[in-house]
């Protein structure tokens, strides 16, 4: 374990928390409590297992934990899905898709986001994202596909300037 | 003609996450389907946005801040150190929890207060929750409690430990035995093991022989029950007579799974 290693796991703990958090002085901070917490259980981490979900499942449940105190900065704060947000420096048109996909997202129920992000923002498998969710995997996989599904027809309707009240996986989510 | 695209399989054929003979049945169906191939598209489209998102986040980060580079050189430090320790401990774990287990015979000779047995309970398997769920709070401070025990009680446990003490592996769902101890609750003496997972969260395996508790077990069936107790889940059961309560701040569904997973162990 060099710190290398830890290093590039921390760059990926840093982006899934700006997803998370939306903004960066936040995620800094997400990822900063969850370190704390790694160093302390440091001799819980069991060699030959994967260190990358292990953070990623600290980071999780220190997130779900003080999510009260980071949701109310981040009505403050809500720089990431915002015009003054991402820094995409991609062509004009990409830029608008991605935007239109990232807004989306932010509307999903956070239980569908937060599996979205882990599998296509941060790469994990379902098997991965069930460990650190710490849900069944027929659970990931399940909410993996409502969330897909409602993000498509959120970032596609919108698109097409649809305006509805639908009901995505149980919640309603405004889609224009 | 293959069978009708389920929803999730759409969400797994963009993971690739289907055995190859479905993933091929999916593209023929796409490949007939126009509406298919279009649903298909903007679900990879969404995956793909996600991909390109992740890679211009990743390109706008730059370097780590001095106070995260610090915090993860003394991870990196103190995981080092953890594994370094966990590779000279592990040839003489069993051994040591062994010895422990040995110790426990040598804590009945002390003895426990069989006096105490069933004090104040009408109701042996109430009691027994009540207990298995002090044990899991006191636990956490007190590392031993074993108090005396009656002749009977030493013939018990010894018993308990000549032939059905193998601490059952909860690896499985994620929790590795850290600890093992002797008890001595209002229903009798018990066997005490703690689990622990990698977030730190505690679970407590207590095992008894307590006739009434076992009698009480036998009329229930063999599945495992959850009950919660004051905040705690308590999973309880009975295997090839002992009977069991696991202990644990987790969602009961989770508590019902593990708890199959020690009764499965203890009948084995």
């Amino acid at each position: 374990m060099t710190s290398q290693d830890v290093v590039a796991h921390i760059q990926r703990l840093r982006r899934y928390a700006r997803f998370l958090c939306r903004n960066t002085a936040d995620a800094d901070d997400l990822v900063q409590d969850t370190l704390v917490k790694a160093i302390a259980r440091a001799e819980l981490f069991k060699p030959g297992t994967d260190l990358r979900v292990w953070l990623f499942a600290i980071l999780h449940n220190t997130f779900v934990s003080g999510t009260r105190s980071y949701e109310r900065r981040q009505r403050v704060s809500s720089v990431f899905v915002h015009d003054d947000g991402v820094r995409i420096e991609a062509s004009q048109e990409a830029h608008v898709e991605l935007r239109r996909v990232l807004k989306a997202v932010d509307r999903l129920p956070d239980d569908q986001r937060r599996v979205i992000l882990l599998v296509s923002v941060d790469g994990l498998t379902t098997d991965e994202a069930a460990v650190v969710l710490d849900l069944p995997v027929g659970t990931v996989r399940s909410r993996l596909a409502r969330g897909r599904e409602a993000l498509r027809r959120l970032a596609h309707r919108e698109a097409g300037g649809t305006s509805a009240l639908r009901l995505v996986g149980g919640h309603d989510v405004q889609t224009g | 003609m293959s069978k009708p695209v389920e929803d999730w399989e759409l969400s797994a054929f963009i993971d690739g996450d289907l055995p190859s003979q479905r993933m091929e049945e999916i593209e023929a169906e796409a490949a007939r389907s126009p509406e298919l191939r279009r649903h298909l598209s903007e679900l990879l489209a969404d995956h793909q946005a996600l991909v390109e998102l992740a890679r211009l986040e990743t390109a706008s980060m730059g370097d780590l801040p001095h106070r995260l580079a610090d915090a993860g050189s003394e991870l990196a430090m103190e995981l080092h150190t953890a594994v370094s320790q966990s590779s000279r401990a592990r040839p003489s774990f069993v051994s040591q929890m062994w010895r422990q287990v040995a110790m426990l015979t040598a804590g009945v000779a002390v003895g426990w207060a069989a006096a105490s047995w069933a004090a104040g309970h009408d109701d042996p398997l109430s009691a027994f929750i009540d207990e298995a769920a002090e044990v899991h709070r006191v636990s956490a401070a007190a590392p031993f409690f074993a108090r005396e025990a009656s002749e009977s009680a030493i013939g018990s446990v010894e018993t308990l430990f000549a032939h059905k003490l193998t601490p059952p592996d909860l690896a499985l769902a994620g929790f590795t035995l850290s600890r093992i101890d002797v008890v001595a609750t209002d229903t009798g003496p018990a066997a005490l093991f703690v689990y622990t997972d990698p977030e730190a969260r505690r679970l407590s395996l207590v095992l008894s022989l307590d006739s009434p508790i076992l009698e009480a077990l036998n009329r229930d069936g063999a599945e495992p029950r959850v009950t919660t107790h004051d905040g705690l889940a308590v999973s309880y059961g009975k295997a090839s007579d002992v009977a069991y309560a696991l202990v644990g701040s987790i969602p009961e569904p989770r508590a019902r799974r593990i708890a199959r997973l020690v009764s499965n162990s203890l009948t084995q």
